[in-house]
């Protein structure tokens, strides 16, 4: 029974926690069915190795199992996106509004990006937040494709602002940088910024890994 | 048989949890005695079925301690009610026009 669940764990990638409970339960089952076995006079060893049979094949069943594990992975990842990019969006506009940081005059262009930048931002959560209802009856087939549409999203969007922020710091010229590394508020900004992306890049990427992943592996 | 049993094992895992909750090895032996053992699916479907019908809202999932170990048990969630009802609705009205169909001329 136990190299029965060593086989379809080796076959399943996913959050360890969910794919630990998963196989917990499915041993459970397995010593359940083990156990009634024996009661009925089956000797230990045909026992174990009749509730085994009835399990069915390891590789025929890890797709269903992979699918939760998808599941589970893609909302974690769409949630992240959908708290993070509006958290930080209203963090950057606090730093303008109530500190002495930006107040200087921002050269032409840069204002119309930064608007986009916080549209795109928002465009993105809400895109993430909107995925999440959809794995309720997704299928294994389509919790995997939303699995990698939502990582695709988390890094785009993520290059995307790294680039624009990039160039507004670019733009604004040295004084502005200067402003920024004197300005607790703004280093306490720069902090949450630089731990949100590195969060998002890292479950963006275990998402989209799902793309080039087999199937359910093995 | 196995196939269509496969594509109804929604609706009979949410039948046999109307009653009350039950955990995983549970299901299994509830859907043997109610089909009187013709339902031989592999067990190792039901499992995942399961979490996948939490997913969708149908069932409520939760550790407890059954038989003085840690399991996981399921209950029906108002919603999983719901779609219990429209299953058999749409199984009556299928089985009905199947029947008439198979019937032929009286």
């Amino acid at each position: 029974m136990s190299t029965l669940v060593d086989d379809l764990r080796a076959r399943l990638r996913g959050p360890r926690g969910v794919r630990r409970e998963l196989l917990r339960e499915v041993e459970d089952g397995l010593r359940d069915a083990a156990e009634a076995y024996e009661n009925a006079g089956l000797p230990p060893a045909d026992a174990a190795r009749k509730a085994a049979d009835e399990f069915g094949d390891p590789a025929a069943l890890a797709p269903l199992y992979q699918a939760e594990l998808d599941a589970s992975r893609g909302r974690r990842a769409a949630l992240l996106i959908a708290l993070a990019y509006p958290t930080l969006t209203l963090a950057w506009d606090a730093l303008w509004r109530y500190t002495s940081v930006g107040d200087g005059a921002a050269p032409d262009g840069v204002a119309t990006v930064a608007g986009a930048l916080d549209t795109g931002s928002y465009g993105a959560a809400i895109v993430a937040a909107a995925t999440i209802p959809l794995y309720g009856r997704a299928s294994a087939a389509t919790a995997r494709r939303l699995t990698v549409a939502v990582g695709l999203l988390g890094w785009l969007s993520l290059v995307l602002i790294m680039a624009t922020s990039i160039w507004m710091a670019q733009a604004s010229g040295d004084h502005a940088v200067r402003d920024f590394e004197s300005n607790v508020p703004s280093m306490l900004v720069v902090g949450l910024t630089v731990t949100a992306s590195l969060a998002i890049a890292g479950t963006a990427t275990l998402a989209l890994s799902r793309w080039w992943e087999p199937r359910a592996a093995r | 048989m196995k196939d269509s049993v496969r594509g109804h094992l929604d609706a009979m895992l949410l039948a046999v949890l109307e009653p009350g909750p039950l955990h995983g090895y549970a299901v299994i032996e509830a859907l043997r005695q109610r089909s009187g053992g013709r339902f031989d699916l592999p067990t190792g479907t039901v499992y995942p079925a399961l979490r996948a019908l939490e997913r969708a809202g149908y069932l409520s999932g939760s550790w407890s301690t059954v038989g003085g170990r840690k399991r996981r048990t399921y209950a029906l969630t108002g919603s999983g009610r719901h779609a219990l009802s429209a299953e058999r609705t749409d199984w009556r009205d299928f089985s009905r026009a199947l029947d008439a169909t198979l019937a032929g001329e009286a």
